[in-house]
This record gives C-alpha cells, sequence and structure tokens, in this order.
C-alpha cells in the first residue's frame, strides 16, 4: 500500500501529505482523472463525427457565388460553339440558334447541379422541360 | 473535344427542336458583340500579344509550385500533424492505462484490505479460542487434582480418626484401670474393664 | 514612365522586364510572369519557414500553414471522398496559387496575375484535363457515363447528352470567368472610386470634403476584395474538389 501512495503522488500534484484522509484523496483524484479522460473521448468522437459530416457555411456562400457564372457560362459556351459550327458549316444562323438553346438548357443543368448535391435521374425532368 | 461526336447527332436534330425565342436570339448576340468590342480596345486582359510569355511562365511557375508542395512541403506539414496527432493519442492512451493501473492498484488494494481484515478477524478468534480451550483444560486440571487431593485428605482423616478411635478404647481401658487400681484398689481383669468401657462407649 | 493615376485600365498593363522571343513567340518574362514567381517563391518561403520548427505544439505562423492545409484537406475529403485525396497537392497547390495571387493584388501597385482571362483559363484547363485523363485513365470509356444520365426517354437522349456536354465545356469557362471577372472588376473599381478622390481633391476645399465619400467607398470596397479574393480562390478549389469528384465517381 506505501507503494500506491507513493504512485498517486508522483502522478498529480504531490502536494498532499501522506495524512490519514490520503485514501479519500486519492479517489477524489482517481475520479478527477476519469472525468477528464471521458471529456477528451467524447471530444475525440465528436471531432470525428465532425470531419465525417460534410458541408459548412462556406459552401454555402460559394455554391450562391457560383450560380450566376454557372449558368452565363453555359449560354457563352452555347453561342461559341454555334458560331464555330456556323463558320465551319455555313449555317448562319441556325447552328448559333440552336446551339444557344442547348447553351441556355446547359445553364439551367448546371445551376441545377450546383444547388443539389448529387446528380440524380430525379433532376432530368425539369432541366428537359427548360430545354424544349 | 467531346463535343465533334454531338456536332452529328445534333445536324439530325436540329429540326426537331422548337425554335428559339427571338429575345434569346437577341440576348446571345449582345453577348458575342461585348466580347468582341473588347477584344478591339486592345484591353489589357485581352491583348494576345503576352498569351505566350504569361502561359509559358504559368506553366515554369505553377509546376515548381506543384513539385515543391507534393515533395517538400506537404510531407512536411503533413508529417507534423500526424505527428502531433499520434502524439496526442498516444499520450491520451497512457494516460488511460494509467488510469486502470491506478483503478487496479486500488482494487488491489481494497481487496487486500479486506483478506487483511479477514484475517486478522480470523487469528483473534483462533487466539481467543486457543486461549478459552486453555483456561478450560487448566481449569479440569486444577478440579482434578484439587478432588484428588480431597480424597486423599479425606481417606487420611478417616484413617487417623479411626486409629485415633482405636487408641481412644485403650486409652479409656487404661485410665479405667488405673482409676480402678489407685483410687477403689480393685483388681479388675482387662476383659471387665473391656467390657465396662464398651458399654460406657455404647 | 507617364501615365495616368487615374486611368483604371493601366494596372492591368503588362509590360516586358526580361525580352525573350523565340521565333515568332515573345515568352518575355514580364512583370505578370514576374508576380506569380513571387506568388510561388512567397507561398513556398512562407510554408516552409513557419514548419521550420516543427512545433508539436504550434507557432502562431505554424497555425495559419496547418489550419490552411487541414482546411484544404476537409475540402476535398467533403466533396471527393477518401479517394481523393490522391488529387490534394494539386488541389493545395491550385488553391494556394490562387487565393495568394489574388491577395498579392491586393498590395499597391502589385500585378494581379489572376485578373488575366488567359491565367485563369489555363488554370481552369488545367484542372479540365487532369479530370478528363484521370477519369478516362480510371475508368476507360465507362467515364463518358457522365453525359448520360438515367433514366431519360431514348428519344430525347441525343438532346440531353448535347446539353450534358456543354454543360461539361462550359465548366473551365464558368470557373475561369468568374476568377478573372472578380479580380478585374474589383480592382477596375477600386481604381475608379480611387480616381474620383483625387479628381475631386483637385476642386480646392469642397473638392476635399466631397471626396471623402468615395474615400469611404474606397475602404468599403478595400475590405470587400480582400473577402472576394479569399472566396474565389475557395470557389475555385471547391469547384475543383468537385469535378475531381466527377473524373473519380463519374455516372452516379
Amino acid at each position: 500500500m506505501p507503494q500506491e501512495r507513493d504512485g498517486t503522488g508522483d502522478e498529480a500534484v504531490s502536494s498532499v501529505p501522506a495524512a490519514p484522509e490520503d485514501p479519500v484523496l486519492w479517489d477524489k483524484r482517481r475520479e478527477e482523472l476519469q472525468r477528464r479522460l471521458a471529456i477528451h473521448r467524447e471530444r475525440n468522437a465528436a471531432e470525428e463525427q465532425r470531419e465525417r459530416k460534410t458541408g459548412g457555411t462556406g459552401q454555402g456562400i460559394a455554391e450562391g457565388l457560383k450560380l450566376a457564372s454557372e449558368f452565363a457560362a453555359g449560354i457563352i459556351v452555347g453561342a461559341a460553339i454555334g458560331y464555330f459550327v456556323d463558320k465551319l458549316a455555313g449555317t448562319t444562323p441556325f447552328g448559333l440558334i440552336f446551339f444557344l438553346m442547348i447553351g441556355f438548357a446547359a445553364g439551367i443543368r448546371n445551376i441545377l447541379r450546383s444547388v443539389s448535391p448529387t446528380t440524380t435521374s430525379g433532376q432530368i425532368r425539369p432541366k428537359d422541360d427548360a430545354g424544349s | 473535344m467531346f463535343v465533334t461526336p454531338a456536332f452529328a447527332q445534333e445536324e439530325g436534330h436540329s429540326e426537331t427542336v422548337d425554335l428559339p425565342p427571338a429575345s434569346d436570339a437577341a440576348a446571345a448576340h449582345g453577348e458575342t458583340i461585348h466580347v468582341e468590342g473588347e477584344h478591339e480596345s486592345g484591353f489589357p486582359p485581352f491583348n494576345s500579344e503576352y498569351y505566350p510569355s504569361q502561359l509559358l511562365w504559368l506553366a515554369i511557375t505553377f509546376g515548381v509550385f506543384y513539385w515543391l508542395l507534393k515533395n517538400v512541403l506537404m510531407p512536411r506539414i503533413g508529417g507534423i500533424l500526424e505527428n502531433r496527432r499520434d502524439r496526442i493519442a498516444l499520450d491520451l492512451e497512457a494516460a488511460e492505462r494509467m488510469k486502470s493501473d491506478a483503478d487496479e492498484a486500488h482494487a488491489a488494494y481494497e481487496q487486500e484490505l479486506t483478506e487483511a481484515r479477514n484475517r486478522a478477524h480470523s487469528i483473534g478468534n483462533e487466539a481467543r479460542e486457543s486461549a478459552r480451550a486453555d483456561a478450560e483444560k487448566e481449569r479440569k486440571r486444577l478440579d482434578a487434582d484439587l478432588d484428588s487431593k480431597l480424597d486423599d485428605a479425606q481417606a487420611r482423616i478417616a484413617e487417623v480418626k479411626s486409629s485415633a478411635m482405636g487408641e481412644v478404647d485403650q486409652i479409656a481401658r487404661d485410665v479405667t484401670d488405673a482409676i480402678l487400681r489407685e483410687v477403689a484398689q480393685i483388681e479388675a481383669s482387662q476383659d471387665e474393664i473391656s467390657g465396662a468401657v464398651g458399654r460406657a462407649r455404647g | 514612365m507617364e501615365y495616368d493615376p487615374t486611368d483604371p485600365i493601366h494596372q492591368f498593363q503588362i509590360s516586358s522586364i526580361v525580352p525573350i522571343k523565340i521565333g515568332s513567340w515573345d515568352f518575355s518574362f514580364t512583370n505578370s510572369a514576374l508576380f506569380m514567381v513571387l506568388t510561388v517563391a512567397v507561398t513556398a518561403a512562407f510554408l516552409y519557414y513557419t514548419t521550420r520548427g516543427r512545433g508539436l505544439v504550434p507557432s502562431r505562423a505554424q497555425s495559419v500553414t496547418e489550419l490552411t492545409y487541414e482546411f484544404t484537406a476537409n475540402m476535398l475529403r467533403d466533396a471527393a471522398g477518401t479517394a481523393g485525396m490522391r488529387f490534394f497537392p494539386f488541389v493545395f497547390a491550385i488553391f494556394l496559387f490562387v487565393l495568394v495571387a489574388n491577395l498579392f493584388g491586393m498590395i499597391p501597385f502589385f500585378f494581379t496575375v489572376t485578373s488575366h482571362l488567359i491565367v485563369t483559363f489555363a488554370l481552369a484547363m488545367l484542372v479540365m484535363t487532369v479530370v478528363v485523363v484521370y477519369g478516362l485513365m480510371k475508368h476507360g470509356l465507362h467515364f463518358f457515363h457522365l453525359f448520360v444520365p438515367s433514366g431519360v426517354p431514348g428519344i430525347l437522349m441525343p438532346l440531353v447528352v448535347l446539353i450534358e456536354v456543354v454543360s461539361f465545356l462550359s465548366r473551365p469557362v464558368s470557373l475561369s470567368v468568374r476568377l478573372f471577372a472578380n479580380m478585374l472588376a474589383g480592382h477596375i473599381t477600386l481604381k475608379v472610386f480611387a480616381g474620383f478622390i483625387v479628381s475631386l481633391s483637385a476642386f480646392g476645399f469642397v473638392g476635399v470634403i466631397g471626396s471623402i465619400l468615395p474615400l469611404l467607398m474606397v475602404i468599403a470596397l478595400t475590405a470587400l476584395e480582400f473577402l472576394v479574393a479569399a472566396l474565389q480562390a475557395y470557389v475555385f478549389a471547391v469547384l475543383t474538389c468537385m469535378y475531381l469528384n466527377d473524373a473519380l465517381h463519374p455516372g452516379h
């Protein structure tokens, strides 16, 4: 029993003299340790949970910022493709008109993709309606 | 690069698609005209004179940057973070282990304490038992001793008494003889005296 | 050199420092190239210098490095999962390059590398090239399932595929144009308002009083521009992560 008393003395602040109430203090210190360890365990688990979870406020801001340019980019690309198709095939202005339509649809598609995180078949319909 | 196969399909399908609203086309035209307008103005970001230079230097700097990050800097940072994570995990583990050690020691201590207490208890009981047994034995021995001594004494008393009694007869007879002889001047035979004494004693 | 201090366009002017010509191509070392080199050098030096102590308990500067590192790692893991972590150096390089280039642009008299469309477009095309090449290498032709959503009636399929292709092609455009336009517009706005201050101050006392408003605007815009610089770098990196996710898992 004296060894154990020494052991605890090394571990924590050993301001406690070997008094008759030592076992009580010892118990108290053990409980304190247990409490702190439990807190750490909890915090670690929470951290892991948080890391596993996706999404944050930053993501939301980014989503909002990119919507407009996503839409515009679709139209720009559509226009560019149409322009070159017209130039190559001499179909002015039908290529431009058609690809602008496609670009418009693609822009909406971009937005829909941005709004919903996963691309599922459910989002195909509204985009189709918008395209034709 | 993926457009080319699509072009062929598009040609076949362009008739099936509804014609676009005029507003769209106009908006698109505005878009393209706007872009072209910027081209003409010699606006620096659209000045293609320095495109090759920018691309080349971007490739060089970004390539070097990527190489540095991948081979020097990120292993370094990653190492530090890994190191810290390991260290914290180890420390926590050590704390847990110490805690369980302490718990074990505490339990052992408690157990030892109860054991010792039990042992002390049993030793005490035993000692008390044996002491009581010893005392009992001693008492019995003494009792027996005393009894035998008492018996002896009584036997001796009886002996003494009987011998004393026998002597009393002789004394009485002697005394009677003497009295008769000295006082009454009567010579009596020993038999008469014995008879008289026996009668007197009744 | 002579230039009008209120000209909002002048700051984007590229000038050759060390002329290098190979054939008919001009590969001169320009002020743009100089700031690319500076961006890379300063970033690398910062990362290297702050981690020199390898402190178990990080110093303040080391914390900055570590937080950026972990922030990017989390961003990539969120968007592309654990399999995406192989692109971590790439995403980290893109993020840091764009971020530091944007922030460098906020320092007076510094050239903003990302305010030139060709630079942002090159970066975006680099991302797209990585996506396509890796996607084709890993999934082969299955990669093209990215353009073929499931549950579409057969007759609409060519149209839908066409739309998907255009949508895919619009990615580098939107990626590069967004960054470029934000940086360009921000700097022009700042310069225009700053120019107001200068030209208003020229009108004596009333002008000086009147220039207080644009001054306040410039201060507010500067703060906003810092936010935009960081946010655009973040958006660029997040989208890079998302596109990489497509390369890793095409055709959900």
